[in-house]
């Protein structure tokens, strides 16, 4: 059961899930085409995922526990659409990465390094 | 409601299969939605680069989805036995298929067209006797017995409901005047029970609606209801106006309900109980479902039995009646089992045909194998087996044909749906193209997919298994051990029989393409005695009030007038309308495909032998001529005095156009000339007709413009129901359209123009399918072009490659380059003659088995020489390349070479 691990076990992410985790954990619930959007938007354009290739990542996601299928809202039109959500394991490990980046942003090296690539 | 969805969108839909059946399940109606909604909100650029772009991403969600899958159990397996095929030999061969970018395409174009390709009879069959798409639509089935039939129905036992239609068009009226026909059909309130299919709003029929008196209702289809009641959804219980007379819509049915036909309205089907009992009451359409456990046979035996015992005439031998019971859609279809076997008899040449195509990519994959033979021994000397590596080399060529089959899936997906398309034009009830039954879509079906894939499989067999067979056995092996690194793989005499078979199939293939195409061309060099883009023309068709009035002659009488009046009337309404030029009406109007019939010339010396020339027949109006605006070249127009007596005996006036004068009488004054239809056997000869009148050329003939000769006969009023009219208003015919409905309803408001166009636009099914067949020639052409282009090179360059280690001592004893080119020159020469020379010999037979008519135009014997020259060209281009570079090779190198 992922849920016993320690959420330090499963990281680094990588920048798509990361970044996914993130919109879902201030959005809230979200279907295919509105994380594609949030994600290319939030990316800078950098990412643009396809329909295969985005529920690839989601049902991967979903394996390892990180997010959830979530109930359809009262009002959406579109009968096909599915909607996921985080859940509590998916919060404590983006936590966790989110943790780990700020700590290694603190590191001198790390800030130094920074520096010169701007 | 979501509006219906873009093709594009569906296409996406039935390309999600290629996604292993679990994700699918899971994920597609997701994609699908996802997919749809980009689609819609991109614009111009952006969403025709999207398909593409989702298209790649779901193949290689499918690729990595079942890599995955395959993999975690692959591995485990091989772990276990050392199995043979790993996830690991899938990953080198995409990446092999992608560092040889130009065989690749070349195979992949090769197979992609001729896997689907040689499926297309097979796919045919399939579509035509696919079921209905109902509820246990395989048991519901087509009787054909007559109409006595509803006397004793329901005492069959095999049969659980029966029910009857009969399709026609119906002239529906809307609030506004506005007037259309729509096909509907009159039907037995047990069809709805038969079908099992419910309305979305209101009811069905029931059979108290069958009563005679009872008020006059009608159920409405989806599109009728969205397109002439503007969706309201309180249809339910309104009114339409058919002909004369309102029914009540108490029922709307789902969309994609067009039973028995293409039919988008039904109204309850009251036969007169005499009509009856005498077996009449014209042409309906029986059908029934199968009763629980009952087979087919079981019901056409049971059917058979009860119908020739009470069939209540003496047996004509003229006319046998045969009672049969067959699936529905094979009824409607015609497709009998005769038909069937004789298409499953074409289905092995055209697999033949497969396998020469196989066989090309199959040697481009044996000349690129003997540049790996290095890799291969290496990979033999670190341990692995030879069926290793066969493994190996089959799942490359595997990989290969099944991307060219899904591709080929792909493009037959998009060209059937065109198919389908054209057939039924759109789902406007108004612009109905008849004949062209609603469950018929000649998309992929899962049948045809898994025959492709499977066939893919066979394909990978012949051009990767046999190639690697011959480039892992044992005397390779030990060519290697004696010569070192370099190819080992002797192809030899093999290679010369392969380039002689390459050369001879593309010069014969490409003369009788070539030769076929240049025929069917259209000659644009015959000008029209009219513009058929200033013409608008439509069916003109009055119902008869009383259907079994055809069984009543006085009443046929009635009916015929009718008819001559509203015919009579609409020329002179028409007549006065602004900017109408001329009307003219007839069975057939230009452009459009006329019947054929063979005539002889009186005192034509060939009248005694039978023989006749055919010729196009069209029967006009006496106006018709003057309406067109044709002018009459010699003689005389046709007038009242030539319409006495009856169609087929006494009118004996006909007018020939100019092709006629110039082809079947040999020039001359036609004028007072004589011919007659050919009879045979005891036929009583028909009557003699005289040339009263010439033409000029009125498009008879349009897929063959010169082969037009043809004569008209003239018709009276009211003797030709339907009739088509063309009205002749210049510019913007399209405009004149609803305006010229409009006439037809105000003189009568059963009287419905159908098929409304321009003249220019008018439907050919000759000259359509003539277009298609140049096009898959031409298709067809290229292919073989391309292959044995590409086939003939790699087997070129790889003989010449060969004998690199001769030209290397030729050059290091002192040869000259020029004489080494010419000593290969000469070798590769005689080897593409040879080739050339077979393949005109081919060419030769299979032109002179055409007939004269095909190869009309084409000037045979260039174009042999000119595609002789061409295959030649690229033969020797395709040894010049190779031997320049082993004389670029320092001798020594060279030496070094197997």
């Amino acid at each position: 059961m992922p849920r016993r691990r320690n959420p330090e076990d499963v990281l680094p992410l990588k920048p798509k899930p990361f970044l996914l985790l993130l919109i879902l954990q201030q959005e809230g619930p979200l279907h295919g085409y509105a994380i594609k959007k949030e994600l290319h938007a939030r990316s800078g354009g950098t990412i643009s995922m396809d329909p295969g290739g985005l529920y690839r990542l989601i049902a991967r996601l979903e394996r390892d526990g990180l997010i959830r299928s979530a109930a359809r809202p009262a009002d959406e039109p579109d009968q096909r659409r599915q909607y996921v959500a985080m859940t509590d394991w998916g919060r404590s490990v983006l936590a966790a990465e989110a943790r780990r980046i700020a700590e290694l942003a603190r590191v001198p090296a790390v800030q130094a390094l920074a520096r010169e690539a701007r | 409601m979501r509006p219906h969805p873009p093709m594009v969108v569906r296409l996406y839909g039935r390309a999600l299969w290629i996604l292993p059946a679990r994700f699918r399940e899971d994920r597609g109606p997701a994609m699908l939605a996802m997919f749809e909604e980009e689609w819609r909100e991109r614009r111009g650029w952006n969403r025709a680069a999207f398909l593409p772009s989702a298209l790649l991403d779901l193949v290689r969600t499918a690729l990595l989805e079942r890599i995955e899958r395959s993999g975690s159990g692959a591995r485990a397996r091989e772990q276990r036995s050392g199995s043979m095929l790993t996830w690991l030999d899938l990953k080198l061969a995409l990446r092999m298929l992608f560092k040889q970018p130009g065989l690749t395409l070349v195979a992949v174009f090769a197979l992609s067209v001729g896997i689907p390709a040689s499926l297309i009879p097979i796919h045919m069959l399939d579509v035509m006797s696919a079921p209905l798409p109902f509820p246990e639509g395989d048991r519901i089935v087509g009787i054909g017995v007559r109409n006595d039939f509803f006397l004793w129905r329901e005492s069959l036992t095999t049969l659980e409901g029966t029910g009857a239609a009969r399709s026609s068009p119906f002239n529906v009226i809307s609030e506004d005047g506005r007037a259309a026909p729509i096909q509907g059909a009159e039907i037995t309130a047990s069809a709805f029970q038969i079908l099992r299919v419910s309305p979305i709003a209101g009811r069905v029929l029931l059979e108290s609606d069958e009563v005679p008196g009872a008020p006059d209702v009608v159920v409405i289809g989806y599109d009728v209801w969205q397109s002439r009641l503007a969706g309201d959804p309180g249809a339910v219980g309104s009114t339409i106006r058919i002909g004369t007379v309102p029914h009540e819509v108490v029922g709307i049915m789902p969309e994609d309900f067009m039973f028995p036909i293409r039919d988008f309205l039904w109204l309850p089907l009251r036969t007169a109980p005499a009509d009856v009992e005498r077996g009449l009451g014209g042409d309906i359409l029986k059908f029934g479902r199968l009763a629980d456990g009952a087979t087919l046979e079981q019901a056409h035996a049971e059917l058979s039995s009860i119908a020739l015992r009470v069939a209540n005439e003496p047996p004509d031998p003229a006319r046998p009646y045969r009672p049969r019971v067959t699936g529905y859609t094979a009824m409607m279809t015609g497709l009998d089992s005769d038909d069937m076997a004789g298409w499953y008899r074409i289905q092995p040449i055209i697999f033949a045909l497969l396998a020469i195509v196989c066989g090309n990519v199959g040697t481009l994959i044996l000349a690129r194998t003997a540049t790996r033979s290095g890799e291969i021994s290496l990979r033999t000397a670190l341990g692995a087996s030879r069926s290793r590596v066969v493994a190996q080399l089959f799942v490359e060529s595997l990989v290969l044909a099944v991307a060219s089959a899904g591709f080929g899936l792909l493009m037959g997906e998009v060209i059937g749906t065109r198919v389908t398309r054209s057939l039924v034009s759109t789902n406007d009830p108004a612009a109905f193209f008849e004949g062209a039954p609603f469950w018929l879509d000649f998309g992929v079906t899962v049948k045809t997919a898994s025959i492709a894939l499977s066939l893919a499989v066979f394909c990978a067999v012949i051009a990767g298994v046999l190639p690697a067979l011959k480039a892992t056995g044992a005397r390779v092996q030990q060519n290697l051990q004696k010569t070192g690194m370099g190819s080992g793989i002797r192809i030899g005499f093999g290679a010369t029989a392969l380039i002689v078979a390459e050369v001879a199939l593309a010069v014969g293939f490409l003369s009788m393409g070539g030769t076929l195409a240049r025929g069917l061309l259209p000659d644009r060099s015959a000008p029209m005695a009219v513009e058929p883009a200033e013409f608008a023309y439509g069916m003109l068709r009055i119902p008869s009030a009383d259907r079994t009035a055809q069984e009543n002659d006085l009443a046929e009488a009635d009916s015929r007038a009718r008819v001559a009046r509203i015919n009579e009337t609409l020329k002179q309404r028409l007549a006065v309308e602004p900017g109408v030029r001329g009307v003219a009406m007839g069975d057939r109007l230009p452009v459009m495909y006329h019947d054929r019939e063979e005539v002889v010339v009186e005192g034509d010396q060939r009248e005694q032998a039978f023989e006749g020339y055919t010729v196009m027949t069209a029967r006009v109006d006496v106006d018709f001529f003057e309406g067109l605006g044709a002018r009459i070249q010699n003689g005389r127009d046709f007038s009242t005095a030539d319409l006495l007596g009856t169609i087929d005996r006494d009118r004996t006036s006909v007018i020939v156009n100019t092709a006629f004068v110039e082809h079947v009488l040999g020039g001359g004054n036609p004028i007072g000339r004589r011919v007659r239809y050919v009879t045979y056997g005891d036929q009583e000869p028909g009557p003699w007709y005289e040339i009263v009148g010439v033409v000029g050329r009125l498009g008879m003939n349009e897929a063959n413009p010169q082969r037009d000769e043809g004569l008209y006969h003239p018709v009276a009023p009211g003797e030709l129901n339907p009739i088509w009219t063309a009205v002749h208003v210049g510019e913007d015919p399209m405009s004149f359209l609803p305006r010229l409905r409009q006439i037809a309803s105000e003189i009568d408001p059963g009287a419905m123009i159908q098929y409304p166009a321009a003249l220019d636009q008018a439907p050919n099914e000759e000259r359509t399918a003539t277009r298609w067949i140049t096009l898959l020639l031409a298709f067809l052409s290229t292919i073989v072009l391309v292959l044995s282009g590409a086939g003939l090179y790699a087997l070129m360059s790889y003989t010449v490659s060969q004998r690199t280690r001769e030209i290397g001592i030729r050059t290091a004893v002192g040869a000259r380059p020029a004489r080494i080119v010419a000593a290969i020159g000469r070798r590769a020469l005689l080897q593409l003659v040879a080739g050339i020379t077979v393949g005109v010999a081919v060419g030769v037979y299979l032109i002179s088995m055409l007939s004269d008519e095909s190869t009309r135009g084409a000037n045979w014997p260039l174009m042999m020489v000119a595609i002789a020259g061409f295959v030649l060209l690229i033969g020797m281009l395709a040894c010049l390349a190779p031997t320049l570079r082993a004389l670029r090779i320092r001798p020594v190198e060279a030496l070094r070479h197997g």
